[in-house]
């Protein structure tokens, strides 16, 4: 197969955009096509502080090393999580973001769960209501805290995440099938800030999963090969796989899905976002904006880890 | 033979088949993996060779 620009032994084949590259017009192609997608979802600009959240996976990595090299100002923030033992999961992801920062002299903010709130995920995980069972539900809960903390605190501009399209189109496949149009309306490539909350950011919605792991092999980024342990047999991977089904004899249809969602919503399709605007205030431990009575999420499972604490050193 | 390797799993499949032929013969989904040779990355019309080994990364993350 022949790269389509310049004739010579392509490396990546895109069915669904019947295109195939050599490496050198791949890795000009995504980097481009990523600027591309930055303004037509209006993300952020080159004036714009960006803080990149990076859990030293092969999205993550890449997206922090193309806008390094499309000159956006991106520092990163990586999430030690405390998963797996010593020189384990957590230790050997947070090594490679530590040297992929050094390596670029780009800063890495690095926030450890453990040290800051006295717990890892997996013990919060064993002693929470929220974590029976769902280390990802408090993963997740505790990584959106933690992030938008960060990026308030040091006056960034927009906080972006390495989210492909394969993981969109598997969380939406997910709400799809649960009707969950609360979640629906909520998903999107950029979400604009409100009080309290820094704006987000997907510049890689529009990629193949395939494709960031071409341009991550290709780029020579080393990123963190094994699994996360808690998202073995997980339902997101679940829901990949039965895209890639339909992906396999349809080439387009993950893409078609999602963009089609993207622009139905455009379109009026979904209840426009005023009518459920949820009505959200302080959160009075942290200051952070939730919609619950008192306190956040986030605080209600701290608060309840600590309790369990309590209760344990008491009997 | 050709020799496929995916993260621990050894396979073993007659040469002269494309990747997309010999992918779809171990079952496997192209849309989930890429292929290298000498750490190269191969399309899918590339015919395997006898002796050969091609070593397959999976690309799909959970999270």
């Amino acid at each position: 197969m022949k790269c389509r620009t310049c004739g010579s032994k392509a490396v990546i084949n895109m069915r669904q955009h019947k295109l195939a590259l050599c490496k050198p017009h791949f890795l000009e192609w995504l980097p481009a096509q990523t600027e591309r997608f930055i303004k037509k979802y209006e993300m952020f600009t080159r004036y714009e502080k960006v803080l990149v959240a990076v859990s030293g996976g092969k999205d993550s990595l890449s997206l922090w090393n193309i806008l390094i090299k499309l000159g956006y100002q991106a520092d990163g923030i990586y999430i030690s999580l405390g998963i797996g033992e010593e020189g384990g999961y957590s230790d050997l992801s947070r090594q490679l973001c530590e040297d992929f920062s050094l390596d670029r002299n780009q800063q890495l903010h690095i926030v450890d769960v453990k040290k800051e709130f006295g717990e890892t995920i997996p013990q919060f995980a064993q002693r929470t209501r929220r974590g029976k069972n769902k280390a990802c539900s408090v993963c997740g809960l505790t990584k959106r805290h933690v992030m938008n903390q960060v990026a308030q605190k040091f006056g960034y501009d927009v906080l972006v995440t390495g989210h492909n399209l394969d993981d969109e189109a598997a969380v939406l496949f997910g709400n799809t099938l649960h009707w969950a149009g609360e979640f629906m309306l909520r998903q999107a490539p950029v979400l604009p800030a409100t009080p309290g909350l820094t704006r987000k950011g997907k510049p890689l919605c529009r990629f193949y999963e395939k494709e960031m792991a071409a341009y991550a092999i290709l780029s020579d980024i080393d990123y963190i090969y094994e699994e996360c342990p808690y998202s073995i047999g997980s339902t997101s991977i679940y829901y990949k796989h039965q895209m890639n089904l339909l992906e396999h004899d349809n080439p387009g249809e993950k893409s078609h899905f999602y963009l089609r969602f993207l622009r139905a919503k455009d379109n009026g399709l979904f209840a426009p976002p005023e009518i459920i605007k949820q009505d959200l205030h302080e959160c009075s431990n942290c200051g952070q904006p939730t919609s619950g009575k008192d306190v956040c999420s986030f605080c209600r499972m701290l608060e309840q880890g600590n309790e369990h604490l309590e209760r344990s050193q008491v009997n | 033979m050709v020799t496929i390797i995916l993260r621990r799993k050894v396979f073993e499949i007659r040469p002269g088949m494309t990747l997309l032929s010999s992918l779809s013969k171990l079952g496997i989904l192209p849309e989930s993996v890429l292929a290298t040779r000498n750490g190269d990355m191969l399309t899918e019309d590339e015919i395997l060779v006898d002796g050969e080994t091609i070593t397959l990364i999976e690309v799909i993350s959970g999270g």
